[in-house]
């Protein structure tokens, strides 16, 4: 396995994915009666591949597992859907649920029960680079470490209008089951 | 930038510690420190009557109102209004800190919904952050960041960790939210907004109220701020945060979730429950999330004998979403400056079994210097702040 450019030192690559759709509205839905943005549910679907290129090195202690989520285009879909409604006051109070970015990693963390610490950086994911490798660090290896594995996941829509969802399961190089973190 | 630095496990140096030299903020109560802190201790509410054309479903929330925000660019169209709030809060931090754009290595921007359920410009969270940096002269590319109404608080916990680690030195960050019909709407269609008045941890709670506002903080490693001299507010010595789980608007009730991030920051911190003087709670006063905090509150402190004082500040500046946080954070320092807790005389009847003394029947005094604040966000976004009070007469050494 080779390693990503989200691993910084101390870490490896335990596992990652790639799902490219035209439209994320075709990947599923993990969470029965509830709606989601579509590209949360594209996110979940390249979360649950990385988690099977893991194999026996996928994340155990799911309270211990951190997540960030990148992507630019966000929840556009649902905000546009959403603000479409408001001059003639009609709000679905789940799609407005559904709205702010950091939804996208909410419905990650409900699907797989991730319980680590959380970011969701609605930015161009080039431009994510230097404060995602350094919050990997922070939760990882640095002082008083706050997780064991962290799932980086990553959205972008290209020029032609498909969309790509990345994901890398990064743990720390020599992690030990039960460590002791808090 | 600096290179990606490790920090030794378990020991950051001393001048890697994480210094607050400049903050600044807008509420519905004014943007002076000093005034806003002298009306927080006196009980006031921003809390009003929303003009007939507001497009309200809601009637009353914590606006912006006179002086600067009756016109100009703070009356413009949202996505105008929130690029302007913005720039000017985040200017006077900086202005705070005795700092110029050119010496701030990043800026960390955190907002819940902006201005995108409003604005018909089809604009990203990105390009406004974008143009924020651009307006205050920021040279490099700025951090969006976005998880509700944890937005403000996650965006100094970023700038502080990347402090600690050793990639930047001085960072700027905040939060900001605006209010509008579409958030009304969406808060009264949820259930979750008050149809009376808002009282956090009383019996008859039964809701929030909408605010909005912008919170920006100055955030330098010690060694920054020795350098140039500057005043320190206080530190911030650790942060935790973690995620319910649990979907997108219900809180993990038990509370283990809110536990979870504030053992984390203790641990962050080096901190134990008998270290905290002050909680700035999230006090939305919806039933569960008071519920949430109260259990959390439970379990961390009982049979420490630590009884740290509990207050909020929503009741006087309405939830203001994404700039929440940010603003709490200000809040706590300067209560911990201060050696007082503000009162929260809408807190008539204390809920059964909260478990700390809330300052129901005025100000209350402090016994130590370091407190934390606490923000629970739609998405299961769970953050907490380990704030300490400046010593050394308020210069870094």
């Amino acid at each position: 396995m080779t390693d990503s450019p989200w691993c910084p030192e101390g870490t490896v690559l335990v596992g990652d994915a790639v799902v490219d759709l035209a439209d994320p509205g075709k990947a599923p839905r993990r969470i029965p009666s509830t709606y989601a943005d579509p590209v949360a549910w594209m996110m979940a679907d390249a979360v649950a591949a990385a988690l099977d290129a893991c194999g026996a090195d996928a994340p155990a202690e799911l309270s211990e597992v951190a997540v960030i989520g990148i992507s630019e285009h966000a929840t556009r879909h649902t905000l546009r859907a959403v603000a479409a409604g408001v001059p003639a006051g009609r709000m679905s109070p789940m799609r407005f649920a559904a709205a702010g970015p950091g939804s996208l990693v909410g419905v990650v963390c409900a699907v797989f029960g991730f319980q680590g610490p959380t970011l969701m950086l609605p930015m161009p994911v080039a431009d994510a680079a230097v404060v995602t490798r350094a919050m990997i660090t922070d939760w990882l290896t640095g002082d008083a470490a706050s997780a064991a594995h962290v799932v980086v996941v990553t959205h972008e829509c290209a020029e032609d209008g498909r969309h790509r969802a990345r994901c890398f399961v990064l743990g720390r190089r020599n992690t030990t089951r039960g460590s002791q973190l808090v | 930038m600096t290179a990606d630095v490790s920090v030794t496990a378990g020991r950051a140096s001393a001048d890697r510690a994480v210094c607050v030299t400049g903050m600044a903020w807008t509420t519905a109560l004014g943007n002076e420190l000093g005034e806003v802190w002298q009306k927080l201790l006196s009980g006031c509410s921003g809390i009003r009557e929303l003009p007939a054309d507001a497009a309200s479903t809601i009637g009353r929330a914590a606006g912006l109102g006179g002086g600067d925000f009756e016109g100009g660019e703070l009356a413009a169209p949202p996505a105008r209004r929130q690029v302007a709030l913005a720039a000017t809060t985040a200017g006077a931090a900086l202005r705070d800190a005795g700092c110029e754009p050119v010496g701030i290595d990043l800026f960390v921007l955190g907002s819940s919904l902006g201005p995108h359920l409003d604005d018909a410009a089809d604009t990203s969270p990105n390009d406004l952050t974008v143009l924020v940096g651009k307006e205050l002269g920021l040279g490099q590319s700025p951090v969006s960041l976005s998880t509700a109404c944890s937005s403000g608080a996650d965006a100094i916990l970023v700038a502080a960790a990347l402090i600690r680690g050793g990639v930047v030195d001085r960072c700027l960050c905040g939060g900001i939210d605006l209010l509008s019909a579409a958030k009304q709407l969406g808060h009264s269609t949820l259930g979750t907004a008050s149809p009376t008045t808002i009282r956090p941890f009383d019996t008859r709670r039964d809701g929030m109220m909408l605010g909005e506002g912008a919170g920006f903080l100055v955030l330098e490693a010690r060694s920054a701020a020795r350098d140039r001299g500057a005043r320190v507010w206080g530190e911030v010595r650790g942060w935790g945060s973690s995620n319910d789980a649990s979907g997108l608007t219900a809180p993990d009730t038990s509370g283990a979730g809110a536990v979870r991030a504030v053992r984390r920051a203790f641990a962050k911190a080096g901190v134990r429950a008998e270290d905290i003087a002050v909680i700035n709670a999230h006090g939305t006063a919806t039933k569960v999330n008071d519920d949430t905090e109260a259990t959390c509150f439970a379990e961390l402190f009982g049979g420490t004998g630590a009884e740290p004082v509990v207050f909020a500040t929503k009741p006087a500046f309405g939830h203001t979403l994404g700039a929440t946080g940010a603003i709490e954070a200000i809040a706590l320092l300067l209560s911990l400056h201060h050696g007082v807790a503000p009162p929260l005389p809408q807190c008539e009847e204390i809920m059964p079994g909260f478990p700390l003394p809330l300052p129901t029947e005025g100000a209350l005094p402090l016994t130590g210097a370091t407190g934390f604040s606490l923000t629970l966000g739609f998405g299961g976004f769970n953050t907490c702040l380990v704030l300490e009070r400046g010593t050394h007469e308020g210069r870094a050494t």
